[in-house]
């Protein structure tokens, strides 16, 4: 009988919590710092500030380095912002928020190439 | 045209199966298709509300002197994450809407000789947004919001004189506000209900302070109450009348009229203080128990645009495409988006008829065997068989 997988099926599409076999509600991101400057310190950011940061990635990296795989139970396209060590600063601790813009995480393995785009920093994802 | 069709039970339940292949159908087209809605934070934290007011309402349709039993339940998931997106203080995060709704309602008799009736409603709702799907258990996530909506009631009804009252409490219990909501705490609040006859009356107070109050007056007759279920007293309308403290919204006028053999009807509602905010829908029913049922909806929204919805309805399963009371019930929810909900919603008397909420007609219950039509092919004592009988022994 065709009538009982059918009905099955159905069953499955309305049980919600098996949605995880086939939908990640979690990404699992990845940076790679292509520009010529050291980054640290990834954080999803409320523009308004009406809510506080949320910190994803603690790493710090150099120039041409990339970070460890952190996963965190976000997904949708969210405000992202990253701190960069001026180089003109010359000193150690003289590190600088900036925005990444509002960024597509679509969920599941995601690996970000910083790259430089003017003063901007651009996020391509290869 | 009869009460009950001739058809048997058996050919009604293979039908519904039959139409279960065909919701399957369009629950994965409308999926394909659907496009995402952004919940709103304000829409989550306005909800509340409406949903105890539908509560009320439905609680009022259910409770008549004459019913013994009613059992609703509702599992709304959305099929994709996507497709309810939050707009919250970070961006537009992905997750799931949800609403799961429980309904039980039970009047017995304690003494059998006696019209007195006891007995008691709980309407149980939880509702909010979770950035993972759940069945039980949610994942009580900093983005997430996890309420529940309880209606209780006590019930003392009269049979004889078709008259009842009721008594109970409303409780709205934030299970859990994740930290990019404002915060919420518990609430009660209590409500009287009176029905006798067509009308019914009820008034919701939180504390000293006046909410709502609803008038209904069920015209049209009901065959399940033992009034007439074919003639001109079905053609009457059911009018509902709702005056509210909130004064941004505080009148709304509904009405339900039947078109055709209570199988056809037309409802609408209207919120004449608010901009001349109205919605009306043109429903068609399989038969007077309105279990199975298809709908059509277009709403004109205060600030001026239009929209249009379709929907289905069966045991088990609900499917709507942008409905206009889906908008009251789920979270302002517009624009192309298909809402599947695991449902139920029957009311019975015992041992006699089993039907939806507001239904004038009973479901058929019984197995009757269908009559075999005189000349048809099947028939053997038909003269027609006789005689091929007859010719084919005289060839022997």
């Amino acid at each position: 009988m065709i009538r009982k997988p059918l009905l099955l099926l159905l069953a499955l599409s309305l049980s919600g919590c098996l949605t995880h076999w086939v939908v990640d509600t979690d990404t699992r991101l990845q940076i790679d710092n292509r520009l010529p400057y050291s980054v640290a310190d990834l954080r999803v950011y409320a523009p308004e500030g009406s809510a506080p940061d949320i910190a994803w990635m603690p790493d710090t990296l150099v120039s041409g380095k990339r970070s460890s795989v952190y996963d965190k139970a976000l997904v949708g396209t969210l405000f992202c912002s990253i701190s960069t060590r001026d180089s003109l600063c010359g000193q150690d601790t003289c590190w600088r928020r900036q925005s990444l813009g509002k960024q597509d995480l679509p969920g599941g393995s995601v690996i970000w190439r910083l790259e430089p785009n003017g003063s901007a920093i651009s996020v391509v994802i290869p | 045209m009869p009460e009950h069709p001739e058809h048997t039970c058996f050919i009604y339940l293979n039908r519904m199966t039959f139409r279960i292949n065909w919701i399957l159908i369009l629950i994965l087209a409308c999926v394909a298709q659907s496009s995402a809605w952004t919940v709103q934070p304000s829409a989550l934290q306005d909800q509340p509300m409406l949903t105890r007011e539908s509560q009320l309402r439905e609680f009022d349709e259910a409770f008549k002197p004459a019913f013994d039993s009613y059992l609703g339940f509702g599992w709304m998931l959305l099929p994709k994450p996507d497709q309810s997106r939050l707009q919250g203080p970070y961006g537009e995060q992905n997750g799931f809407a949800f609403r799961h709704r429980f309904a039980f309602m039970m009047q017995r008799n304690p003494d059998t000789t006696s019209p007195i009736r006891t007995g008691a409603a709980w309407w149980v709702e939880r509702q909010g947004f979770e950035t993972e799907d759940f069945l039980a258990f949610p994942n009580y996530s900093d983005q997430g919001l996890v309420r529940e909506i309880h209606t209780f009631a006590l019930l003392l009804s009269n049979t004889r004189y078709d008259a009842g009252v009721a008594a109970g409490l409303q409780w709205q219990h934030p299970e859990h506000v994740g930290n990019i909501f404002a915060p919420e705490s518990d609430s009660l609040w209590w409500f009287g209900h009176a029905t006798w006859g067509k009308l019914s009356v009820q008034t919701l107070f939180h504390r000293t302070e006046w909410d709502h109050i609803r008038a209904s007056f069920n015209l049209g007759s009901r065959a399940v109450l033992g009034s007439d279920s074919v003639g001109v007293r079905t053609y009457l309308p059911d009018l509902s009348l709702v005056l509210r403290h909130d004064t941004s919204n505080p009148l709304c006028i509904s009405a339900s009229q039947n078109l055709w053999h209570q199988m056809l009807y037309l409802t609408g509602s209207w919120y004449p203080q608010q901009s001349g905010e109205r919605f009306a829908s043109l429903k068609v029913y399989g038969d007077g128990s309105h279990l199975v049922g298809a709908e059509f909806g277009v709403r004109h929204f205060h600030d001026g645009t239009w929209t249009y919805g379709v929907g289905i309805e069966a045991p088990f399963v609900r499917i709507s495409c942008n409905l206009p009371r889906e908008y009251d019930q789920f979270f302002k929810s517009r624009g192309n988006n298909v809402l599947v909900e695991f449902y139920m919603s029957i009311e019975a008397i015992a041992g006699k008829s089993l039907f939806a909420l507001n239904a004038p007609r009973s479901a058929p219950l019984e197995s009757t065997p269908v009559k075999k039509k005189a000349g048809s092919k099947d028939d053997f004592s038909s003269p027609d068989n006789t005689s091929k009988t007859k010719t084919s022994g005289g060839a022997q």
